[in-house]
């Protein structure tokens, strides 16, 4: 009898340490995860405060495509969508607070509010444009490494699982690759909440702005619309805080003044 | 709701399809060909770049055909509806950066022509040129001042918001005001911005710019009190007029999980004044007055929600209350009414007063509960999008249903159509309404 509570003891003892061993582990690795990720979020978001050109370029029935927005980021989080072009959509804008949207129609100067499912839309979806920081969003845990290549250049990465944490995330789940040597995000491929795979991200260029490098380009491939391809770029960045009127729903109606004028 | 309807006085001649067609592109070109003489003004804006002052110009047009019918209120066409309807106009917006702010506008300029095959039927045509909005407005955080014509929207709802108390408010049958003629209101502004949040002062005088009455008819003044206040956003406003009249009420809205939104809104009018049947008259005799004027404190509510589905369909459902509208008996009442006068108009001419009268305070919404539905799905195929609405009076049953799919083009133009159905019986008010069915095709071009 007390050999076996003797063999019992040491056997609980090494499968607690074990688990401890474990759960150590997996501490270190989420806690290298968050690090990676926001590494990356530092290349696509470097400042909180700024305002730029998006411009999306896409094929529609053989047609090439273009919208144009100009996007204002207050804080990271809190972000102004204005649409430029096309002409039909001018002046409609998309406020996102945190996890709350309003989308405003400029032809019936009428503010409202969405859910966050209506900003996955298209090849690259709203989300993609106004939320550009993944670190408040998603929890991270590394899944491993993986070499990956993108526009036939071959790059060693971190593989990242992020899944949403918050309801002002875009999807559901998404592996990320971070590039071990520079810490750029590569590559995304995100999932729907059933688990299907929806799109791939390609981020394909960086451009250095104020002494800060910014991913400037994209590539968004829609698995739900035969593989169609979308391309994103920014450009006309400007570090500057906009003014909190931007970002209150009832004054979208007065601010259109400001940023076309 | 707007009837198109005639003097029964006007002279009677018919046109041929020939000279209406050759009418509507005669407008056409000169409505494009002003278009374009500001297009090639303007041809080196670039898009991106912020301008002193920027322009932008739309031309629209419809042609609609309508299925009348005989209806209480419209027996053997009396009211002379139309059979058929073109509209074509211009919009353009303009902003403009000024001394220390900005001016926006936006115009309208528009033809209408009605025809009908009918002998009974002349030709009526209307040119007419609007300013929706023309304002300037400074901003110097935390405040902002705005003086002009504009259009205030302080609701939620989709397709009515009582708590717009300002501005002109938009209708169920077209919520998007395809035909942009809701106006803005004149006014000035005083607004203080804070913390998610806002303070809205509002002048709103009502103007009369013919200048043949005193230039103020009367005073209004209005306020908005609005709170981010996570997650709900809510709004409290309210208006009191010259003569003590007031109204208040509030909104919110509210998202739960990622595809459903809610929203409410209350309004109470301290005076309402309207004319109602008079329960205690025969409405099958010539009694004089048969409507009363009432006036007292009334309230409206919407509920509605909206939640999108799989697939990008995209569900509005609200429910309005109105305590202004028709009880059961009391429209039971007016519609009697109706269908008396009707029957002695052709052996008693002294009807004829009465019945047009009676037609006078036919108005859509007449009752007290409604219900709106919208589905939308913005992605029938990549170019093309699909609605399908309806508002039903729940008191009675009747109601009405557009079915609109809208084809959008390349970077520049939209094509549409529109069928839109009435239902009901004799007796009820969509019932009532002397369009049974009308289908129209309309498109837009985006000039610049």
């Amino acid at each position: 009898m007390y050999k076996f509570l003797k063999i019992f003891c040491v056997f609980a003892l090494f499968s607690t340490l074990s688990a401890y061993r474990e759960s150590i582990a997996e501490t270190v690795d989420n806690s290298r995860a968050a690090e990676l990720l926001q590494r990356a979020d530092v290349v696509r978001s470097p400042w909180s405060d700024f305002n730029m050109i998006a411009t999306l370029s896409y094929e529609k029935m053989q047609e090439q495509k273009k919208d144009i927005f100009r996007v204002y980021v207050k804080n990271h989080v809190n972000s102004l969508v204005c649409y430029i072009e096309p002409l039909r959509q001018r002046g409609n804008l998309l406020l996102m607070l945190d996890e709350y949207l309003w989308y405003y129609v400029n032809k019936t100067q009428r503010p409202m509010r969405i859910t966050p499912i209506q900003k996955i839309s298209g090849g690259a979806s709203y989300g993609d444009i106004s939320r550009l920081s993944w670190s408040k969003d998603y929890n991270a845990s590394l899944a491993g490494e993986s070499q990956i290549t993108v526009k036939g250049n071959n790059f060693d990465t971190w593989y990242l699982k992020l899944k949403a944490r918050s309801r002002s995330a875009t999807y559901h789940t998404i592996d990320l690759f971070v590039e071990k040597e520079t810490g750029y995000p590569r590559k995304a491929i995100v999932y729907l909440q059933s688990g299907k795979k929806m799109k791939t991200l390609y981020f394909t260029g960086f451009s250095s702005i104020g002494g800060k490098t910014m991913n400037t380009a994209m590539e968004f491939v829609d698995h739900l619309e035969s593989d169609s391809k979308t391309t994103m770029t920014f450009s006309k960045v400007i570090v500057r805080k906009s003014p909190d009127r931007y970002f209150l729903k009832t004054n979208l109606s007065s601010i259109y003044l400001d940023i076309f004028n | 709701m707007a009837l198109h309807t005639k003097s029964i006085t006007r002279p009677r001649f018919q046109k041929s399809l020939t000279h209406h067609a050759f009418r509507i592109i005669a407008t056409a070109c000169i409505l494009i060909t002003g278009g374009t003489a500001v297009s090639l003004g303007n041809e080196t804006t670039d898009d991106t770049k912020k301008e002193n002052s920027t322009l932008s110009l739309r031309i629209s047009g419809e042609y609609e055909y309508l299925d009348t019918r005989d209806t209480i209120i419209n027996p053997s066409n009396i009211l002379q509806r139309p059979e058929n309807r073109i509209e074509t106009f211009i919009l353009g917006e303009m902003q403009y950066k000024a001394p220390g702010g900005n001016v926006k506008g936006e115009f309208r300029f528009g033809y209408q022509n009605l025809f009908s095959s009918s002998d009974d039927f002349s030709d009526e045509n209307t040119y007419n040129s609007q300013i929706n909005q023309l304002y300037y407005q400074s901003s110097s955080s935390p405040l902002s001042f705005l003086i002009g014509r504009k259009k205030v929207r302080w609701g939620v709802s989709y397709a009515y918001s009582p708590t717009d108390l300002i501005s002109q408010t938009r209708t169920p049958e077209d919520p998007d005001d395809r035909l942009n003629l809701v106006k803005g209101a004149d006014l000035m502004q005083l607004s203080w911005i804070r913390d998610n949040g806002q303070f809205d002062l509002i002048y709103a005088p009502d103007i009369s710019w013919n200048f043949n009455d005193s230039f103020i008819r009367r005073n209004r003044i209005g306020m908005r009190i609005y709170q981010l206040v996570e997650p709900f956003d809510i709004s409290v406003v309210g208006r009191l007029e010259e003569g003590g009249n007031w109204a208040a009420g509030c909104n919110t809205t509210v998202t739960f999980g990622d595809a459903l939104e809610l929203h409410a809104e209350y309004v109470y009018n301290s005076a309402s004044r309207r004319s109602y049947p008079n329960l205690d008259s025969n409405p099958s005799s010539l009694v004089d007055p048969f409507f009363n004027d009432r006036n007292g404190g009334t309230h409206e509510i919407v509920l509605g929600g909206q939640y999108t589905f799989p697939g990008k369909w995209n569900l509005v459902m609200e429910y309005l209350f109105r305590s202004a509208g028709l009880s059961d008996n009391e429209f039971t009442a007016y519609s009697e009414r109706l269908d008396y006068l009707d029957n002695q108009m052709s052996s008693n001419p002294a009807a004829t007063p009465y019945f047009y009268e009676a037609v006078s305070y036919f108005s859509v919404p007449s009752n007290r509960n409604y219900l709106f539905t919208r589905l939308y799905q913005p992605e029938i195929t990549k170019h093309l999008s699909c609605e399908l609405f309806s508002y039903v009076n729940l008191d009675d049953g009747s109601g009405m249903c557009v079915f609109m799919p809208k084809y959008e083009s390349g970077n520049n133009y939209d094509i549409y159509l529109r069928v839109n159905k009435f239902w009901g019986g004799n007796n009820t008010e969509f019932g009532m309404v002397p369009d049974e069915l009308s289908g129209l095709i309309g498109f837009s071009y985006y000039l610049l």
